[in-house]
């Protein structure tokens, strides 16, 4: 790579050998996680589940993973997989209840991750910190916002709830059989892997299809028992 | 969204508001609710009329299709047999499979469905009993069509999945592929519209107090099917129709020479043949979750879990449907997590089964016969779910594929998850059908024949499966070890045979011969029990109010007096008419009364005229098919013009509530329905989407030479669709209004804007020839999909408008201006997205 090239926010990939040394510790980084925790501290309801997701997003920054996902993206989908699929609901169960709008939320967070994860934009976030940027702010704040619109829609988040699940199976499934790579980011780097770039796309299209609906799934579960749990309470309590 | 008041008005008693003309004045309770008699008792359309329609005809298919197996296990007794020829096999065992999946699994749950979901929900009927009767007759009718191949020389010999390239004209090029695609796919119109139904009635017509919490669990079960069914179906509905498209008019949609894809045939196959293996065990699950209480003397344990169990169980069959397709060449690196997704069933299929375990260990319980038949579905139905996790595991897959392992897995799930709790479900509510007691001597012979026969049959084809054996062969050499193991499994299969014709034996017998059954025969717990079982034309005098799961066990006032004396809602028939409670979907609490119709003609005559047109499809007699679609068209606007009451309060009898008849609001059945009818067409739009997506994907020489579509055509489109959605919103709010005549305007704007963005979607694609490749045959799959459904709702719009115009509509009663609302925006969502995928297509993406 020449000298002067962009590096990305995650740094160049990484090889196999070192890539558990490859801490992330940017400076603004850390402040921004900082302000982040600051703020659910501050506003959650329930601070335990606020914290662990937190927790949770910090990691999905600071360590290796983050370098893992310049060179491979599966680890990038991965990283996509836990920070929507689990960091996101756990803040959204922790703040308090918000009156969102269930479709244009559920619509919103289809198209951002159809766009975001098709090649000219994915492309983009690895030419600059602010595009990158906003692909995970967006990706994440509808997230949240998703999960916190299910919650307060109850019953009637069965039917949105159908059709994230099968946007995002559509999506993985294009994925995975796809024929050519999508990304030319990636040609390369997922060598030193023991992975074509072919391969490593369809390790992430089956990641998101089963990995991601196997979350998917334990939130659904998780959905229902709150629901039957309110739901038995006696009227006016709930 | 749902707190808007909707304009009600409020009469004395004695006065009706527009003199709805189906009252009995004449008549008195048990009269209106009387079967009619003599031949006019196919215009019943009673619950418990078609749901026993349902019961017997599936029970008939079932044993034809059992004759057929076992002519089947008759050519397979002996090696080099020639009891069959093989063409005569392949279509004995592609009938077999056919009739049991679609023409008896699936009806024989929405029988069960049907009878059972009023009697335990404490509703008077089905809530749209006139769709009940039209599905059955859809059925019946499109069962005859594909049983009807056998006389004609030509049936299916395609196996049970109708697999492309074989099915094509190409290969198969008499007509017995058409008579499957239509035949099924007019049976299938039953499925979805008791989907619509079973949605509908659950979530709507519950007793007072029957939150969603206090319904029996057989209600969660049937609800989360009936979802599944909506989602489900609709993939198959469309790989057949693209399927006899590609053989009757020649569009290449599988077509490899053009850019079609066979593969895209599994794909569809499988979304929907996946779940249908959970659609079919799921409400066979709920009947074994309702009858082990009754027969252990205690609640379900773990309800909730249960539930949430049956929930994920609904998500997670929708993305399994690769491990059926692992030896088509998926990518290596998705096999490991395929194969981990397909353990994951285990899961929540796990937790159920321990909820049943864990109800059984909370007492000692009456070995009655359906608890023997309890019994054999946990044996049997775990033992299918081991070989299920052996056949997830890769390896072990491609091994096994397509042997008589497969064969013996299949029939251990399916009989053991299906079959097993059907016969103990006929045991347990057959009082319910005859008024009398089945031998419980002759059933304990019927379930160990039954189950040895099962297990001597099937458990020893997973041996001949391991020893090499492929399924579907006709006949085999001697000596290869096959000899031995196939006798066993003929001989098992003949005694499994005798169960069965035992049990027919006894559905006679017992008519004369059996105990009259008392109230409550089996001491159950939920509601359906609450009279005695002498089957009358009527559910319930009054309405309880249910503040229990189990009210039988845990309300008194219910079993301590004559049942027709029992108190609760609605027991004045004030404007003789057929009616019974509405509610809030969610609480259960009463929001108003729900009209119901008197036996009526329309189904039948509809269903006929459908009949008649795919029937005439098959023999290609054109006119013929357009005088079928115009009987069935007249036949439903007759069904859609009747007056009616809306719009009134009326007393309820439940403490002096006055509640609304048939009220303008989102919560209301017509409403809920509507909304069901939409997620089945977005899920046939999503189908048809995903198809083009597939090929877009990976066929994409195909989509770059492609011609694209008139970008400004389509540009114009989208914005048409905007119309159409902002004039869907406009008549959702026109309906909670006083006025009438203005709303007029939007009816007729409705239908304008529909014709412009069907014509602007026609001219966006107009130049693209559908036969120049399969992307191109489905960019006009989607136009002709959408323009269908502008089509209704340009016709509907204008029935609504002339209605108004004729003065049939009086304030209060614009009903069917919210749901051609939320009708409008679905649809204009669904033209939006086909002229910006024509739009996509044509860019450099």
């Amino acid at each position: 790579m020449e000298p002067d090239a962009y590096t990305p926010f995650c740094g160049t990939p990484p090889l196999p050998g070192d890539l558990l040394t490859r801490w992330t510790l940017d400076p603004l980084l850390l402040a921004g996680l900082l302000l982040f925790t600051a703020a659910l501290w501050v506003t959650a309801e329930r601070r335990g589940q606020a914290m662990s997701g937190a927790a949770l997003v910090a990691f999905l920054f600071i360590s290796p993973l983050c370098a893992a996902s310049m060179a491979l993206f599966s680890a990038r989908v991965g990283q996509h997989i836990l920070l929507t699929l689990v960091a996101a609901p756990l803040i959204a169960a922790a703040l308090p209840r918000l009156r969102l709008p269930v479709w244009p939320v559920a619509l919103l967070f289809a198209a951002l991750f159809w766009v975001w994860h098709s090649p000219t934009p994915y492309a983009a976030t690895l030419q600059s910190d602010v595009t990158y940027w906003a692909m995970h702010l967006s990706l994440t704040g509808t997230a949240i916002a998703l999960f916190a619109s299910f919650r307060s829609a109850g019953a009637q988040a069965a039917v949105p709830s159908v059709f994230t699940a099968a946007q995002l199976t559509a999506f993985a499934v294009t994925l995975t059989l796809a024929p050519t790579a999508w990304h030319d980011w990636h040609a390369m780097t997922a060598l030193p892997y023991g992975l074509s770039a072919l391969a490593d796309q369809q390790l992430a299209g089956a990641l998101m299809w089963v990995a991601g609906g196997g979350l998917f799934m334990v939130l659904v579960a998780l959905q229902v028992r709150l629901f039957l749990r309110q739901e038995a309470l006696p009227r006016g309590a709930a | 969204m749902t707190d808007r008041t909707a304009y009600v008005v409020d009469l004395p008693e004695d006065q009706t508001y527009s003199g709805s003309a189906k009252g009995a004045p004449d008549k008195g309770f048990e009269r209106i609710w009387d079967a009619p008699p003599g031949i006019r008792y196919l215009s019943s359309v009673s619950h418990r009329v078609v749901g026993k329609r349902f019961l017997v005809t599936g029970f008939i298919f079932f044993l034809i299709a059992g004759f057929l197996a076992l002519l089947v296990r008759t050519q397979l007794i002996v090696p080099d047999n020639t009891f069959l020829d093989s063409e005569t096999y392949n279509q004995v065992f592609t009938m077999h499979g056919t009739i049991m999946m679609f023409l008896f699994a699936i009806p024989m749950l929405e029988g069960f469905a049907v009878h059972l979901i009023p009697l335990m929900v404490g509703a008077r009927d089905l809530v749209f009993p006139r769709l009940g009767a039209f599905g059955y007759y859809c059925y019946l009718f499109g069962g005859i069509i594909v049983l009807s191949s056998f006389v004609f020389d030509a049936a299916p010999a395609g196996g049970w999945f109708m697999y492309v390239p074989l099915s094509t004209s190409a290969y198969t090029q008499d007509l017995s592929a058409d008579f499957w695609l239509i035949g099924i796919t007019f049976a299938e119109i039953a499925s979805v519209t008791a989907a619509v139904e079973i949605i509908a009635a659950i979530l709507c017509t519950r007793a007072p107090g029957m939150s969603l919490t206090k319904m029996p669990i057989f209600m969660w079960y049937l609800l989360v099917t009936a979802f599944m069914i909506a989602v489900g179906f609709p993939p198959l509905i469309i790989g057949s129709i693209l399927l006899e498209a590609e053989r009757l008019l020649g569009l290449p949609f599988f077509d490899i020479a053009l850019g079609g894809d066979p593969l895209l045939w599994q794909h569809l196959f499988w979304l929907f043949g996946h779940p249908e293996v959970y659609i079919i065990f799921l409400p066979a699950a709920g009947m074994v979750a309702t009858m082990l209480p009754t027969f252990v003397g205690k609640p379900l344990f773990g309800y909730g879990f249960a539930v949430a169990a049956v929930v994920t169980m609904g998500f997670l069959s929708f993305g399994l449907w690769a491990h059926h397709m692992f030896a088509t060449g998926l990518p290596v690196m998705s096999l490991t997590l395929f194969s981990a997704a397909s353990t994951m069933v285990a899961i929540p299929t796990g937790v159920q089964i321990f909820c049943f375990l864990a109800t059984l260990a909370q007492g000692k319980p009456r070995m009655d016969v359906p608890m023997l038949f309890i019994f054999g579905f946990l044996f049997i139905f775990v033992l299918g779910g081991l070989t299920g996790v052996m056949v997830a595991a890769v390896p072990f897959n491609l091994q096994a594929h397509d042997s008589y392992f497969v064969v013996a897995h299949l029939h251990y799930v399916l009989i053991g998850g299906f079959v097993f709790p059907m016969f103990g479900a006929l045991y347990y509510w057959m009082p319910q059908f005859t008024g009398r007691m089945m031998s419980e001597a002759i059933g304990r012979w019927v379930f160990w024949l039954m189950f040895i026969g099962f297990n001597v049959t099937f458990f020893m084809m997973h041996l001949t499966g391991l020893r090499g054996m492929p399924r579907r062969i006709a006949s085999y050499p001697e000596g290869l070890g096959w000899d031995r193991l196939n006798m066993l499994s003929s001989i098992g299969s003949y005694i499994l045979a005798a169960g069965v014709v035992l049990f027919v034996f006894d559905f006679f017998w017992h008519q004369r011969n059996g105990l009259r059954a008392r109230r409550n025969p089996w001491g159950a717990g939920t509601l359906e029990w609450l009279y005695p079982p002498i089957p009358p034309g009527f559910n319930f005098h009054a309405i309880p109010e249910v503040r229990s799961r189990e009210p039988l066990w845990d309300q008194p006032e219910l079993l301590d007096r004559p049942a027709r004396e029992v108190e609760g809602a609605l027991r004045p028939t004030i404007d003789h008419r057929r009616e019974t409670m509405g509610n809030d979907p969610i609480t259960g609490a009463p929001m108003q009364i729900v009209r119901l119709p008197h036996p009526t003609w329309v189904p039948l005559i509809s269903a006929f005229g459908l009949a008649l047109g795919f029937g005439a499809t098959l023999a290609s007699a054109y006119w013929l098919v357009a005088v079928g679609f115009a009987i069935a068209l007249m036949g439903i606007t007759a069904w859609v013009w009747e007056p009616s009451d809306s719009g009134v309060l009326r007393d309820s009898g439940l403490r002096g509530l006055r509640l609304p008849v048939n009220v303008v609001d989102t919560r209301s059945h017509l409403h809920i329905a509507v909304v069901g009818t939409m997620l089945i067409s977005s899920a046939l739009f999503a189908s048809l989407l995903f198809a083009g997506l597939y090929l877009w994907n990976t066929q994409p020489h195909w989509a770059e030479t492609t011609p694209p579509a008139e970008p400004l055509m389509a540009g114009l489109a989208l914005v048409a669709s905007l119309a159409v959605l902002l004039l869907g919103w406009a008549s959702k709010r026109a309906a909670f209004g006083a006025k009438v005549t203005p709303v007029i305007a939007v009816d007729l704007g409705l239908a304008v804007s529909a014709a412009a963005l069907g014509t602007l979607l026609f001219f966006s694609i107009r130049a693209v020839d559908p036969y120049g490749s399969a992307y191109a045959a489905v960019g006009w799959s989607l136009f002709a999909f959408v323009a269908g459904y502008l089509a209704v709702m340009i016709y509907w719009s204008l029935i609504n408008a002339l209605r108004k115009a004729v003065g049939a509509v009086k304030p209060g009663q614009m009903l069917p201006n919210l749901l051609i609302g939320t009708f409008a925006r679905v649809v204009a969502i669904m033209g939006g997205a086909t002229a910006a995928a024509y739009l996509l297509a044509g860019s450099a993406l």
